[in-house]
């Protein structure tokens, strides 16, 4: 008797495994398209310990022992490194991509070739209103299209220190929660259970921070998950977290900095490194690319308009004065590209154009002049046409060597993901067919108790 | 390897955008002819295209400038072609009136004919090339000769540029084709005393001005020779121009620009791809489990 009813007890607990292993497969399934879930495993374990029964020992049916996760440490300590690479190379490449003010048939190169042009036309018939008119706006245009293309440049990194302040609060939120995380986890896990949600959740956090920061998680014997930059500076230790915050830099023309309250809530300081992931790529394109472009930008506008103004100064309009720049507002070379502009009383009156060395209206020595500094070696040892030259290769080097580590990067991290998923992702197939056999447990438990329950009711009816 | 449905679906979506970026790509640059639009396409050979695209501006404002110059000297001769007719009509008149058979009356009559051709050099030395005097120097806004005959221009000489930083001489000196200056014949001067001493039915000097017609035709046509030197230098230095303008933008346009057979077929390959790519993707779609329980 007692045997039949240890049978029924065995069935019931049998059941309760099979509807666990059930209920894990539906949480698999319900989950198989969520980012950062790791699948999970319902352990049935035979229930110890057996029942002695004369020298033998009989089972005691199944039990749920623990719903595990599936996931390799090995690969999910390679992720964060890698995500990071993959973000801050992409993030470089589309900021430096997003910017076509100096593309070859629109940017300052077709300008400067029309601003020469016209001084070269100029040069034949400096006496005619009509070359005088096309040489003054060739120069007008000259310095439009570079103010324009320094302004874009400077726009994008204005765009960057926007995107930087946009990602603060998350950047923050993120950190704060995955110290918050640290405390649950610690709390579940002491009343004895793996949370594995929380630790879900948890992961998907690091992997975002390792995004956004290039946050390098370290587990810690407590099972905390610590976050550092790839400088050592923490992020996140234990149950406390650091604080991101921007400063206008007055040394980088106002563009934000970094600065970070380390977890231990010291005073906050600027960022000695730059961190990795979408920050760090972002700060690259600023700072790197798009500043040497904007400097060397600067330098050409300053040397060109310095060469030009020499010979402009001492060309003779045709009214006979002298001593008039052709190009204007130009103080240091820190700004010269945004702000060089075109003589305003020359734009006014093209006949005050400083054409000649006379004031004879067929007298081109100025113009003649102007046109040497086409051959002229500024600043920088090379010719206006050759800083350009460099300025244009030197942006799509950075650029063409961010688009290829981009590349590269997204190969690495894709085949690492896949392989984590390969450990950790829900296989809907698979799935499936545990759902079969979890249903087909549980119609033989079901048959066990049926059959259990006959035999006890066979036993009841004997009389 | 164990294949999750989420990397299953992320796979496909990777090759999918990879394989339609790579199409959309080289429909770029099928549609557009150009390789290299942008300085990261391909970093060193958009540097040197913006040098091969200022040489060819360059060049190409060089040939603009010579073949200017060039029309202008040919009206400049066109002009001294005119003079010299004119100064061998008046020499030939001149030749005929000294001539002792002739009366006082026919030189009067030759006075007349000969301030015509006078006035008719003046009028030629003031031609006009568009909206300058050609023949004053760079004093060109306004007639380099007054009626009376005086030089208004200048001595100095036009140049433009035949090579990069290489001037010619780009006008005729009227000063000193027409006026002597620098110790030659002043043509009008010797005009105005032919028609003088016709008028004074002076034969002795209008046998002077035979002679000093023969100078001036000779000077004229010594400036003339000069002129047509400058054109030739103009027209060798717009043709050379233009060979290095050619040859900068060839450069330029192989750099720039795609092989067109070469781009058709990668943008026909890269479409295959993308077919296959979501042919694949779809058809690992239909293979899954739910289907069948």
């Amino acid at each position: 008797m007692s045997g039949l009813l240890s049978i029924l007890q065995q069935g019931a607990q049998s059941l309760q495994a099979q509807q666990a292993y059930s209920s894990t497969v539906s949480q698999n399934l319900s989950n198989s398209n969520t980012v950062g879930y790791s699948r999970q495993r319902a352990e049935i374990a035979a229930s110890l310990p057996a029942e002695r029964y004369g020298n033998s020992y009989i089972g005691r049916g199944a039990v749920l022992q623990a719903v595990t996760q599936a996931r390799d440490r090995f690969l999910e300590a390679q992720m964060p490194g890698a995500i990071s690479r993959e973000m801050s190379s992409g993030t470089e490449a589309q900021t430096l991509q997003s910017v076509t003010a100096l593309d070859l048939d629109n940017g300052v190169a077709p300008a400067l070739s029309n601003f020469y042009a016209q001084l070269r036309a100029l040069s034949q018939n400096p006496g005619s209103a009509n070359y005088r008119e096309a040489a003054v706006a060739g120069a007008k245009q000259l310095a439009l299209t570079i103010n324009r293309t320094a302004e874009t440049l400077e726009a994008a990194r204005t765009g960057v220190d926007a995107k930087l302040d946009g990602r603060m609060a998350e950047v923050n939120g993120s950190l704060a929660q995955v110290a918050r995380l640290n405390a649950q986890i610690r709390e579940a896990r002491a009343t004895g259970g793996e949370p594995n949600d929380l630790l879900d959740a948890r992961l998907k956090l690091g992997d975002r921070l390792a995004e956004l920061t290039g946050a390098i998680a370290i587990a810690n014997k407590d099972g905390d998950l610590n976050l550092t930059l790839s400088d050592g500076t923490a992020l996140v230790a234990a149950e406390k977290a650091a604080q991101f915050s921007l400063l206008p830099d007055a040394t980088n023309g106002g563009h934000s900095q970094l600065y970070l309250q380390k977890p231990d809530g010291s005073v906050r300081s600027a960022l000695a490194n730059k961190p990795g992931g979408e920050l760090g790529g972002l700060l690259a394109a600023r700072d790197g690319a798009l500043k040497t472009a904007g400097a060397q930008l600067d330098q050409l506008a300053f040397d060109l308009s310095g060469a030009v103004n020499t010979v402009a100064n001492a060309g003779v309009a045709l009214d006979g004065s002298s001593g008039r720049d052709l190009f204007t507002g130009i103080g240091t070379v820190s700004g010269a590209a945004r702000s060089m502009t075109l003589n305003a009383v020359i734009a006014a009156d093209t006949s005050l154009f400083p054409a000649g060395t006379t004031a004879a209206p067929g007298d081109a020595g100025a113009v003649q002049g102007m046109l040497n500094t086409e051959n002229q070696a500024l600043s920088t040892g090379t010719t206006a046409a050759g800083a350009l030259a460099r300025i244009t290769s030197d942006y799509g080097a950075t650029t063409q060597r961010a688009s290829t580590m981009h590349e590269g990067d997204t190969a690495i991290l894709s085949h690492l993901d896949t392989m984590r998923q390969s450990a950790s992702g829900v296989s809907v197939d698979e799935e499936l067919v545990n759902m079969q056999k979890a249903q087909r447990a549980y119609e033989a438990v079901t048959r066990v108790i049926k059959t259990a329950d006959s035999m006890l009711e066979t036993l009841m009816s004997l009389k | 390897m164990r294949v999750s449905d989420s990397a299953m679906y992320d796979l496909a979506n990777l090759r999918i955008m990879r394989a339609r970026s790579d199409s959309t790509t080289a429909g770029d640059q099928v549609s557009t002819g150009k390789r290299l639009e942008h300085p990261w396409d391909a970093s060193g050979d958009a540097g040197l295209a913006v040098r091969h695209q200022q040489e060819a501006g360059r060049f190409d404002g060089i040939m603009t400038a010579s073949g200017k110059a060039s029309d202008e000297l040919a009206s400049v001769d066109g002009a001294m072609d005119q003079i010299t007719t004119t100064l061998t009509r008046a020499k030939e008149l001149a030749v005929q009136l000294s001539n002792d058979t002739y009366s006082a009356n026919d030189r009067q009559g030759g006075a007349v004919e000969a301030q015509q051709l006078l006035n008719s050099v003046i009028s030629q030395l003031n031609v006009k090339f568009g909206d300058r005097y050609v023949f004053g120097g760079m004093q060109d806004a306004a007639p380099p000769f007054d009626a009376a005959g005086n030089y208004l221009g200048d001595a100095n000489v036009r140049k433009v540029e035949i090579a990069p930083g290489v001037m010619q001489d780009a006008s005729a000196r009227a000063d000193v084709a027409l006026k002597g200056a620098g110790g030659g014949v002043d043509v009008i001067a010797s005009l105005q005393n032919m028609i003088t001493a016709l008028s004074a039915n002076d034969t002795t000097n209008v046998r002077v001005a035979v002679q000093t017609l023969d100078d001036s035709i000779t000077q004229v046509s010594k400036e003339r020779s000069r002129v047509g030197a400058m054109m030739n230098a103009f027209d060798i230095a717009s043709t050379m121009a233009k060979q290095s303008r050619d040859t900068a933008t060839d450069a330029q346009n192989k750099l720039q620009d795609v092989d067109i057979f070469e781009a058709s077929t990668r943008f026909a390959a890269t479409q295959r791809a993308l077919e296959a790519s979501m042919s694949a993707a779809a058809q690992q779609f239909k293979l899954t489990l739910l289907n069948k329980f």
